[in-house]
């Protein structure tokens, strides 16, 4: 930038400078001096003429005067001078012809001023003695004898045409006389003597002259002024030609260059005026951009001092652009610090100073002119000119209020439970890994309570969910006036609640709880014309330095709880180390031994239920799962949805599973059925990964000589996944046997195609719950039609569950599932009884 | 400008007929005579005097401003009223020096090209150079003058009003140049006489002319100033100074100038322009009458025996060259 300015300089100045050149070098003579130079060449010549004419005047007049001489000598003199000063001199060098010409004129004038000097001496003298010898002869005529006279005569006859001839016979017939006159003289009386010698004297005199006065004279008119001034005159036109030449040289220059910067001017004037305009439009967006952004904008100089406000900026602080101008920042923007309410420093300021963006994006509330609060972000960046100078800034101000409270709102629902606006069970467990952590490391005593209504569900069951919501709501007033502060009540799902009291000891909670079953114990809900009386179950868990973590006492305050239900209802139970038992009692250690129970006294079913093809009315082979149930005690069907669970979390499923299949293969042996039949049988998760059992299974097939064709085994994606080696394992070896396999559930649980594709299933069981829905639901008809298709490019055949209705199966037709299971196609049904029973439980 | 007959130069002795230019510049004007030509030419009345510059001139001519110590004006040598000259042959001058020419005089001046006894300068303003820096005269220079005339707050008027500038060299000296050029005198009975009043001079006077003429004094004491524009050696038939004896420097003459043998003990020839009032005479001022001036002359000069009838004729024609200044006789 500054390199590019320095440029421009340059130009300018070397621009000018050639302009003063050019100006001064078309300097020339104008034409006064011109013609005065002239002239005087011309009267230099004049002056010359008569000048010599002047000389032989006085040359030849009986009486001169010499003031003409002089005048004229003068003039030569004053023309030189001033030819001298002449600008001639001014432009020419000194070693050119012009110069030498002038200085040669010069010379010639001062010598010719000498050889006048010179002349008027010589001829005064010579007059002066041509005067005396008539003068002479005349007084010679007075006194002297006539033979002396007649020489005097013929001597001044003679020296007179001498001096007008200069020839030389006369001047020897002078010199002859003058030496006849002398020895005249020798014999005549003193004053004719000197009367003669005063004749010779001047004769002499005159002869000594003339010769020297001629050659002056000579001289004189000889004297090349007149060629020199010719010559000068000459080499002047020369050089005033060359002058005028330069000059229109130069004034050519001149135009163009002039023309040039014209153009140049022109140019820059119209691209000014190109810029200005965009400029202009530049500036009108901007501004119609500003005015129309939701965002505050505020624009300072350099001195932080306001420029601009956007109209979203004057909404926010509550000046108008007008009265803003010019004032400080931070007195039309006072930003404060949200918790402390005190002023923050001006953002501008320092944005200004460190040259950089600068955000106070937390906390920070905007006063409005008018006091009104806005919770604000603020961010103020420099604005910089060309030369990377600061020359002010701008603020954008965000108006959050909005989204702050909605994601307070969020915050808040996201802890809280809508329906009594309690802590959920997230917060509550977030509490309660603070108090914990408060234990640990203070050692501080907290203590839970965990309590479950004991009429929730009769209430709900009788009168509906929205007699239960009150009840929750009701319930929720009265136990909050029971707490402190700092306690937290929370609701931690369907009927049951949680009670955090903070520096609370055994003996307080149990204080605490019992109030709270007192006041529940009093408490009557109302419902259209019914009353109930409503109870709770407390459950107390001490928070101390040793508790283990917040599962262990959660879990701890609910078996509590239960043990206060054991003991029957309306209760308060602080938790001890032995309450586990209550719960095993009352809970799955149970179904162990039901279960158990049940395998010693073969109290187990299979039902059968047909998977019919949905392609093929007339299927020639018939394909049935197997499902298993459990008659209880006291003869009741139990559903595996309720032993299952139990069994798998206490090892019995593989006692189970082997039932089932000794019991499969027996049965099939025994009624000894087409090769063309098909059954499946469900496998858990644990026994797929036991070697045992695939061994076991592998006998049982040989000894019942059963066709491994006949067997699929059902096995869900989970517990394939649980253990992959050994579920591949297990099924390559039974499918290389002639054993089938299908994929259960698929759609719930991890439902990975990539797993899909590596295990060797035949059949793919879409999950009920996709099905079930899918007259209803696009969204599950899509994702069965995805799945199925999926399935036949891996080249495994589809079967679809829970088809319990004629539009499901014509879905599922229409789909082009392989085959369909449900309701719709055949209930399920008592296959056989066992014929005999074997001990399973020993392994 | 100038009409000059052409005329044919053969001729002895013709009569010239001609009517000479007037350069208002050099400030000499001839006027045309009668026929036959005389010689000598009256002085005319200067013309075009510009009366401010001409007081200003005078004003400066007898300033003592002009010189170092303040004492000395260029009236201080050149009384006017004493015929423009302090009638010394070797001044004193105020610093004690003898200057070693006589002092001659400063009326009708300006009518000649040269100055002085050497004729060693040709104009007023180199003239006046001179006298400004000579030692033995005003010993000063023209910054110092230029100082003390601005100093005066009338000449400052004075100069700006006249040349639109402060005191200069330049202005000073056109201003002396111009009352230089009113410093004639006019109407001398000679000039009368040529102009054609036959009775302005007496028949003795005439005579005196006459022989003036044809003595051959006329050949160097000619012109407008009857002499003043030729340079002659002082003793052309005889030594003069071999006959005066005591040989100072200023003898030498223009040979100090030019170094020319030629010119040794050769003087500018001395306007006889009112003679009789400005004696002595002689570069040395050693002729202290007309008489004993003449008696050297035609001795030394025109190499003759004078006639003491001639002398006294020729001492009354050059008293008849005594001319007016201001309406006063020198």
């Amino acid at each position: 930038m500054n390199g590019e300015r320095a440029i421009y300089v340059i130009l300018g100045a070397l621009a000018v400078a050639l302009l003063t050149v050019s100006f001064l070098s078309t300097q020339t003579l104008d034409s006064e001096q011109h013609e005065s130079i002239n002239d005087s060449l011309r009267e230099i010549r004049r002056i010359d003429a008569l000048l010599n004419e002047q000389v032989l005047t006085t040359r030849y007049e009986l009486q001169h005067s010499y003031d003409d001489i002089d005048v004229y000598a003068a003039t030569l003199q004053q023309l030189m001078n001033s030819l001298r000063d002449s600008p001639i001199l001014n432009f020419t060098d000194h070693r050119s012809e012009l110069a030498r010409a002038m200085s040669e004129l010069n010379d010639t004038i001062v010598r010719k001023t000498t050889l006048l000097e010179d002349y008027k001496t010589d001829n005064a003298l010579l007059k002066n003695s041509l005067q005396h010898l008539p003068h002479g002869v005349g007084t010679l005529a007075e006194s002297g004898d006539s033979a002396t006279l007649a020489l005097a005569q013929d001597l001044l006859r003679d020296v007179l045409t001498y001096n007008l001839t200069g020839e030389g016979a006369i001047r020897q017939d002078v010199e002859s006389e003058i030496s006849a006159l002398a020895m005249r003289a020798q014999r005549v009386p003193a004053k004719e003597q000197t009367n003669i010698g005063n004749l010779v004297t001047h004769a002499e005199l005159a002869l000594r002259l003339q010769p020297q006065l001629d050659a002056t004279v000579e001289q004189l008119l000889k004297s090349p002024l007149e060629t020199i001034t010719t010559k000068l005159q000459s080499g002047y036109f020369a050089f005033y030609k060359s002058r005028i030449a330069l000059s229109n040289n130069y004034r050519v220059a001149l135009y163009i260059l002039s023309t040039l910067l014209l153009i140049l001017i022109v140019y820059f004037f119209i691209r000014l005026r190109v810029n200005t305009r965009e400029l202009f439009k530049e500036k009108e967006r901007a501004l119609v951009t500003l005015h129309s952004i939701g965002d505050a904008v505020i624009t300072t100089n350099a001195n932080g001092a306001v420029m601009y406000l956007n109209p979203s900026a004057q909404l926010v602080t509550g000046w108008n652009d007008v009265e803003a101008r010019g004032e400080p920042l931070n007195r039309v923007l006072q930003l404060m610090d949200e918790h402390s309410l005190k002023p923050l420093g001006s953002i501008v300021d320092r944005c200004l100073s460190e040259g950089r963006h600068v955000s106070l994006n937390e906390h920070t509330l905007l006063c409005r002119r008018d006091g009104q609060e806005f919770v604000v972000e603020t961010t103020a960046a420099p604005i910089r000119d060309g030369d990377n100078a600061i020359v002010g800034s701008v603020v954008v101000i965000r108006d959050v209020t909005k989204t702050r409270s909605m994601a307070r709102e969020l915050q808040w629902h996201a802890s809280h439970d809508p329906l009594t606006g309690l802590a959920n069970r997230r917060e509550f467990e977030h509490r309660l890994r603070v108090a914990l952590q408060s234990a640990r490391e203070r050692g501080k005593t907290h203590a839970l309570v965990y309590l479950d209504l004991d009429q929730f569900k009769v209430i709900n069951d009788t009168c509906g969910h929205v007699a239960g919501d009150e009840l929750l709501r009701q319930i929720t007033g009265i136990l909050q006036p029971a707490l402190r502060g700092v306690d937290t009540l929370a609701r931690l799902g369907g009927d049951e609640f949680g009670i955090l009291l903070e520096d609370c000891n055994v003996d307080r909670a149990r204080q605490v709880s019992d109030q709270i079953r007192l006041a529940l114990k009093d408490y009557r809900f109302a419902w259209k014309h019914k009353v109930f009386s409503v109870g709770a179950s407390i459950g107390i868990a001490q928070i101390t330095r040793d508790s283990t973590s917040v599962d262990d006492i959660l879990s701890a305050a609910d078996m509590a709880c239960y043990a206060a239900k054991d003991e029957g209802r309306n209760r308060v139970h602080v938790y001890a180390s032995t309450d586990g038992d209550i719960a095993q009692r009352h809970g799955e250690m149970q179904w162990t031994t039901r279960i158990t129970h049940a395998l010693e006294e073969n109290r187990f079913r299979l039902y059968v239920q047909r998977i019919r093809s949905t392609q093929q009315d007339d299927d020639d082979e018939d394909h049935y799962e197997l499902l298993l149930r459990m008659i209880d005690e006291r003869g009741e069907i139990i559903p595996p949805g309720a032993f299952i669970p139990a069994a798998e979390r206490y090892n019995l499923m593989q006692s189970i599973d082997r039932w089932v299949v000794s019991t499969v293969c027996r049965q099939i042996r025994q009624i000894a059925t087409t090769q063309s039949d098909i059954y499946s049988i469900n496998l858990s998760g644990q026994s797929l990964s036991d070697d045992q059992f695939l061994a076991f299974v592998i006998q049982e097939l040989t000894e019942n000589s059963i066709s491994a064709g006949t067997i699929c085994f059902e096995i869900t994606e989970t517990a394939a996944i649980g253990n992959l080696q050994n579920a591949m394992k297990f099924i390559n070896t039974l499918k290389a046997k002639g054993c089938r396999f299908s994929l259960d559930d698929f759609g719930m649980g991890l439902s990975s195609y990539a797993y899909l594709k590596n295990l060797p299933v035949d059949f793919l069981k879409i999950d009920g719950t996709f099905v079930k829905d899918m007259h209803d639901d696009p969204a599950d008809r899509e994702l069965v039609r995805s799945v199925n298709q999926i399935a036949h490019v891996i080249g495994i055949k589809t079967i679809a569950e829970c088809v319990e209705s004629e539009a499901v199966w014509n879905h599922v037709r229409e789909i082009g599932v392989d085959y369909a299971q449900g309701f719709y196609v055949e209930r399920p049904r008592l296959w056989l009884t066992p014929v005999s029973s074997r001990n399973f439980t020993a392994r | 400008m100038t009409a000059v007959k052409e005329r044919s130069c053969t001729t002895l002795f013709t009569t010239v007929v001609g009517v000479l230019a007037v350069f208002p510049s050099l400030g000499v004007s001839a006027v045309a005579t009668p026929t036959p030509r005389e010689p000598i030419a009256p002085i005319s009345a200067p013309v075009d005097i510009d009366a401010r510059k001409l007081s200003l001139g005078e004003r400066l001519f007898h300033d003592p401003r002009m010189s170092a110590d303040g004492r000395m004006s260029c009236a201080t040598c050149h009384p006017l009223s004493e015929g423009g000259t302090d009638h010394r042959s070797h001044v004193v001058t105020v610093a004690g020096k003898e200057l070693l020419l006589s002092t001659p005089t400063v009326f009708n001046s300006a009518l000649s090209a040269r100055h002085g006894w050497l004729g060693s300068v040709e104009s007023f303003p180199k003239l006046l150079d001179q006298k400004i820096q000579d030692r033995f005269i005003f010993n000063s220079d023209w910054k110092q003058v230029e100082e003390r005339l601005s100093q005066d707050s009338s000449y400052a008027i004075s100069f700006q009003s006249i040349y639109g500038s402060r005191p200069t060299a330049a202005a000073v000296g056109d201003a002396l140049a111009e009352f230089f050029q009113s410093l004639r005198t006019t109407e001398s009975r000679f000039d009368r006489f040529l102009r054609g009043d036959e009775g302005a001079l007496t028949e003795d006077e005439k005579a005196g002319y006459r022989q003036f003429k044809s003595h051959g004094c006329i050949a160097c004491h000619q012109g407008v100033n009857v002499g003043g524009n030729v340079f002659q050696r002082l003793g052309v038939f005889e030594d003069y100074f071999a006959v005066r004896g005591v040989d100072e420097t200023a003898d030498i003459g223009r040979y100090l100038i030019t170094g020319r043998e030629r010119d040794r003990h050769v003087f500018r020839v001395p306007s006889l322009r009112n003679v009789a009032a400005t004696p002595p005479y002689f570069h040395d001022g050693s002729a202290l009458s007309l008489e004993d001036a003449v008696h050297v002359m035609v001795r030394f000069q025109l190499g003759q025996q004078p006639d003491e009838k001639d002398v006294q004729l020729i001492v009354k024609f050059l008293k008849s060259l005594t001319g007016y200044y201001q309406g006063k006789s020198l």
